[in-house]
């Protein structure tokens, strides 16, 4: 349903993605993993049109939305959760529900779709009136998955979802991309953690410096040796002595 | 002062308070949504109130279709430079700081080209109101200045309901707190942005209108009005909705109490003191916004 051919993009003269290929099919779940810096969120920003690319195709549902804006490209079904969740923070939790049912595709089921996300997150409900930059991680994290649910997602990408949050509402993000999967939606996960990605994901994508390096099941690439190398055991180091960097000198 | 003479004061000093106030939440508007400051907003002030003579000299129209046409005048004015200036620069990526500059040219550029249409007198505009006194608490009163307060209050209730509970108010808050997530919400932030000039050039239209009927209507009559409103932006704290409604009736109050007091000849150099004081005392104004948003 979504194919990357080819694609480049960068900031002015610096180049983040080379010749990138990424297809995904409707109903999966794939990770793309990688380091800081790597071309993660690049990745996602092009695909949703904040970022032109300079060459190559993007084709969402068989129609080519390379030079589409923004908006246009929501208005596909394209949702894109950016890092650091991003809620409005001065518009209450409800405004800012309302904002994800902005585009067009979503008016209709607005109501509907609002109770869902209260179910589905009864914190929220508890603070509707209150302004999002008065939540606290976890429960911006659950108004951004929220938010991104009003905007009636066909393809959703999510950017870092687990960052700077602890354990626990990690677990309840998991649940959150699973209820998402179940109802059908086609999932782009982009993730530091990799061990949490790769076991929410079937498939994953490893890109290193603005290129696709790896390519292939969850599984596989999380016996890979060279993954294990360089995303998954990073983590004992980050939690060992906080300074990855050194961690990998010694 | 006699008991009249304060009631009087303050009356008049509270509606030519909503008039800055109604100034002064465009120039808010505006920052927040750009952060560009806006020198040309007076100008859409004046705009608001020929336009609104104009038709009042064409048809003879009734007080409510002056004032809707000056509030039409001033938003296509406002929508207009947006689009043709101020975007066509973001779209160069031109600074702020320049644009900037772009508004004070614009301010001189539309002052000559009122000056070419209107002439250089000042042009006395119809009596909108029932001129007779009534009679408010015992005291008698101007007509004009209750109905200026009335209007300005009623122009700025419809704003708050207008960002607090319309789904195009929500999304021109959200486009000016994160531009680029409000994107991916599918908000055009370009469409927004001309909204906002829009919003705030109707609201400057319609000060224009209020104004005029106080006064008269000169080519020039925006440029000094909108310094201070952006005065009283500043002292309500610059990009707050609610300090720029606060900080126009406050400065209102304190130029025409001192215009009473000391002399009406002081009364502009008055408020430029009260501005430096500010910017000494608090620098942030009395209400502080937290980052840009409308």
């Amino acid at each position: 349903m979504l194919r990357l051919s080819n694609v480049s993009a960068g900031y002015g003269a610096v180049t983040a993605l080379r010749k990138v290929d990424i297809s995904l099919e409707a109903g999966e779940v794939v990770a793309l993993i990688g380091s800081n810096g790597a071309g993660k969120s690049t990745a996602l920003r092009t695909i949703s049109g904040l970022i032109r690319p300079t060459a190559g195709t993007i084709e969402f549902q068989g129609e080519v939305i390379t030079n589409l804006s923004p908006e246009q490209i929501v208005a596909r079904g394209i949702v894109h959760v950016p890092e650091g969740r991003r809620v409005f923070p001065r518009l209450s939790v409800q405004q800012n529900l309302t904002v994800g049912a902005f585009s067009p595709r979503a008016h209709g089921k607005e109501k509907a779709t609002r109770e869902r996300v209260f179910e589905l997150f009864p914190r929220l409900y508890e603070r509707r009136r209150q302004l999002a930059g008065s939540l606290s991680g976890g429960e911006q994290q659950m108004l951004a998955f929220g938010r991104a649910m009003m905007a009636q997602p066909v393809l959703l990408m999510l950017d870092e979802p687990s960052l700077g949050l602890a354990p626990i509402v990690v677990e309840e993000i998991a649940n959150a991309i699973d209820y998402f999967r179940e109802s059908g939606v086609t999932i782009l996960l982009v993730e530091q953690n990799a061990e949490l990605a790769l076991s929410l994901a079937t498939r994953g994508y490893v890109i290193e410096t603005g290129s696709i390096v790896l390519s292939d099941s969850s599984d596989r690439l999380l016996e890979n040796p060279k993954v294990w190398a360089s995303y998954l055991g990073e983590q004992e180091w980050e939690f060992a002595d906080g300074d990855p960097a050194q961690a990998a000198n010694t | 002062m006699t008991i009249d003479q304060l009631v009087q004061t303050t009356l008049g000093g509270l509606a030519i308070g909503c008039i800055y106030s109604l100034i002064a939440l465009g120039i808010s508007m505006i920052i927040r949504a750009t952060d560009i400051l806006h020198f040309a907003q007076g100008e859409m002030l004046m705009i608001g109130s020929m336009a609104g003579l104009s038709s009042f000299w064409l048809q003879g129209m009734p007080f409510w279709l002056v004032l809707l046409a000056g509030v039409l005048g001033g938003g296509l004015v406002s929508m207009l430079v947006e689009v043709v200036v101020y975007r066509t620069l973001r779209l160069r990526r031109v600074s702020a700081i320049n644009i900037m500059i772009a508004t004070l040219g614009v301010s001189i550029v539309l002052q000559n080209v009122a000056r070419l249409v209107w002439g250089s007198e000042p042009l006395r505009y119809p009596t909108l109101f029932a001129s007779g006194g009534v009679k408010f608490a015992g005291f008698t009163v101007s007509p004009q200045l209750i109905w200026i307060v009335l209007l300005s209050g009623l122009i700025m209730g419809v704003l708050i309901l207008f960002f607090r509970f319309t789904r195009l108010g929500i999304a021109m808050q959200a486009a000016a707190q994160d531009p680029d997530v409000a994107q991916l919400m599918g908000i055009s932030v370009d469409r927004t942005t001309t909204y906002t000039f829009a919003i705030s050039g109707m609201m400057a239209g319609a000060a224009g209108v209020l104004l005029g009927s106080l006064f008269f209507a000169s080519f020039n009559m925006g440029f000094l009005t909108g310094i201070k409103a952006f005065v009283a932006a500043t002292l309500g704290g610059l990009g707050s909705i609610a300090g720029a409604m606060i900080g126009g009736l406050i400065f209102g109050l304190i130029e025409t109490f001192s215009g009473t007091l000391i002399s009406t000849a002081y009364k502009d150099a008055v408020g430029m003191v009260v501005l430096i004081a500010i910017l000494l005392f608090m620098p942030t104004g009395l209400l502080t916004r937290g980052g840009r948003e409308v």
